[in-house]
């Protein structure tokens, strides 16, 4: 195994509230439900178990507790033929996933055929269409929280990215708006504590 | 490739900026030196972006150096990435040909006649690359399947951009990935496709309008129709190029380590801010001058 301070970026000095916040971070980045649409959800898993044993590893050698685990799979029930065919995209066999799913009937083409389908032009890159097929599999089944957590991942770009949306919020939580509410509200307090 | 791939410099760190503008400034060098002195007129972003990527996949590493530019009158800081240059130059070489031969078959008149005297020189600069080890099938099979895909689109306007652009996306795939194995390929050829997609996508909506007046093979316009309802779905073309964007940045950030290394800020510089701006730009009309659109 890889030296485990290297695979959490801390230095073998680092305090352990230090190793717990590269850590969390790492977690938080490499988490597989950011991956659960990427054709390479595979190696997100493979990046989350290097961390994992990295911190367990630590962890043992600090005398520490014990580590946190943490993975996750990406497939739900469904028809045994949808059943068969999200094995098949989990395997990274795509075109035969969609060779299985073009059999189904138009006439039977519910919105998990459709949602099926999403998955895999999405992971084949074909993202417009992709696009569509997930809304379509949404608007017929508006309350899937499956379907929906899909589409949301759809427009978020990566965690790491300092430039991405969430990479920006990382930079600082606090900005002008917060500090001028959290003064208003204190303002609000201290008028009432003088009325009084 | 047509230069739209480029980082959005006033939000990079001046570093970031100078190794950027080093790695342009190799590039131009080597391939002045390797593919032909005319190249270096010619280069463009999306080369500069494809060194970078190749640099850092590969974890090849940039050396810089001062040296004096013709064209600029003063010393400069260049890189020195022997490899990911040989790659970037090479491609360039070999696309630049193809391109060429691409605007023989579709044009008419006097610039197909013009073009025609360039031919000499793009055969220069495709045998010059060939000598710098690149995988010519990379781009002629991926090429060859866009033809009959076009050609297919002509005659039954039934070809989808996803479908267009999957052919120019294998090509870019193939030259981010050449030479690479294991995970390491995979991310490369993730990250490649979905930059191919984007250079393809965004090049049929900046040629909307002309392709509109000539009749030539655009998939958007196969897609929605006429250049007007291309034309209302703006947003939805918007959305499915930042959408190639965000694959690349999600893809690109599992290969990289605890801490950012200055070629990974300016790779997600270029697929965050870099993306979105290029789309802007183009939807604005002022990435192209000819044609003023006012598409929001």
């Amino acid at each position: 195994m890889t030296d485990p301070y290297k695979v959490l970026g801390v230095s073998p000095n680092a305090s352990d509230e230090e190793i717990k916040k590269a850590y969390r971070a790492l977690v938080k980045q490499y988490h597989p439900d950011n991956y659960a649409d990427n054709p390479l959800a595979n190696l997100a898993a493979e990046k989350m178990k290097a961390i994992n044993e990295a911190y367990d590893e630590i962890q043992k050698m600090r005398a520490g507790g014990s580590g946190q685990t943490g993975s996750g799979t990406y497939s739900q029930s469904g028809s045994s033929a949808f059943a068969q065919v999200r094995q098949l995209i989990n395997a990274g066999s795509l075109s035969e996933a969609e060779t299985l799913l073009n059999r189904t009937p138009v006439s039977e083409r519910t919105a998990e055929w459709h949602f099926l389908k999403g998955v895999i032009l999405y992971r084949n890159g074909w993202v417009q269409d992709a696009r569509t097929e997930i809304d379509t599999a949404c608007s017929m089944d508006p309350y899937n929280s499956e379907y929906r957590s899909f589409q949301q991942r759809m427009n978020t770009g990566s965690t790491r990215s300092p430039y991405g949306e969430q990479g920006q919020e990382s930079f600082g939580n606090c900005d002008v708006c917060d500090v001028c509410s959290a003064l208003m509200c204190l303002n609000c307090l201290c008028r009432s504590g003088s009325r009084c | 490739m047509f230069g739209y791939i480029r980082p959005v410099r006033p939000d990079m760190l001046v570093g970031d900026d100078e190794l950027y503008s080093a790695v342009y400034c190799g590039l131009c060098r080597y391939s002045g030196r390797h593919v032909t002195h005319a190249s270096r007129f010619l280069l463009n972003y999306d080369f500069a972006f494809l060194a970078v990527l190749r640099a850092s996949l590969t974890n090849e590493e940039i050396r810089t150096e001062r040296v004096r530019c013709p064209y600029k009158f003063r010393k400069r800081s260049s890189a020195v990435c022997d490899g990911a240059f040989a790659s970037a130059a090479g491609y360039f070489g070999i696309l630049t040909y193809y391109k060429l031969l691409d605007d023989l078959n579709d044009e008419r008149g006097w610039k197909k006649f013009g073009k025609k005297f360039l031919l000499p020189l793009a055969s220069r600069m495709r045998k010059k690359a060939r000598a710098l080890g690149t995988d010519e099938k990379l781009v002629t099979k991926p090429l060859e399947d866009l033809a009959a895909l076009e050609k297919e689109g002509k005659e039954h306007g039934n070809v989808s951009p996803d479908r267009a652009a999957d052919c120019f996306a294998r090509l870019t795939a193939g030259i981010a990935s050449e030479g690479l194995t294991g995970t390491d390929a995979d991310i490369a050829r993730q990250c490649g496709y979905h930059i191919g997609r984007f250079v393809y996508l965004i090049d049929a909506l900046d040629d909307l309008e002309e392709d509109a007046k000539s009749g030539n093979f655009n998939p958007f316009l196969l897609r929605y129709g006429s250049l007007s309802d291309a034309q209302s779905h703006a947003d939805e073309i918007r959305t499915t190029l930042e959408d190639s964007m965000r694959v690349f940045s999600r893809t690109y950030a599992l290969r990289c380590g605890p801490v950012l290394t200055p070629l990974d800020r300016i790779i997600f510089n270029i697929a965050d801010l870099g993306g979105k701006a290029a789309v802007a730009r183009v939807l604005s009309g002022r990435n192209n001058r000819k044609a003023k659109r006012n598409l929001k």
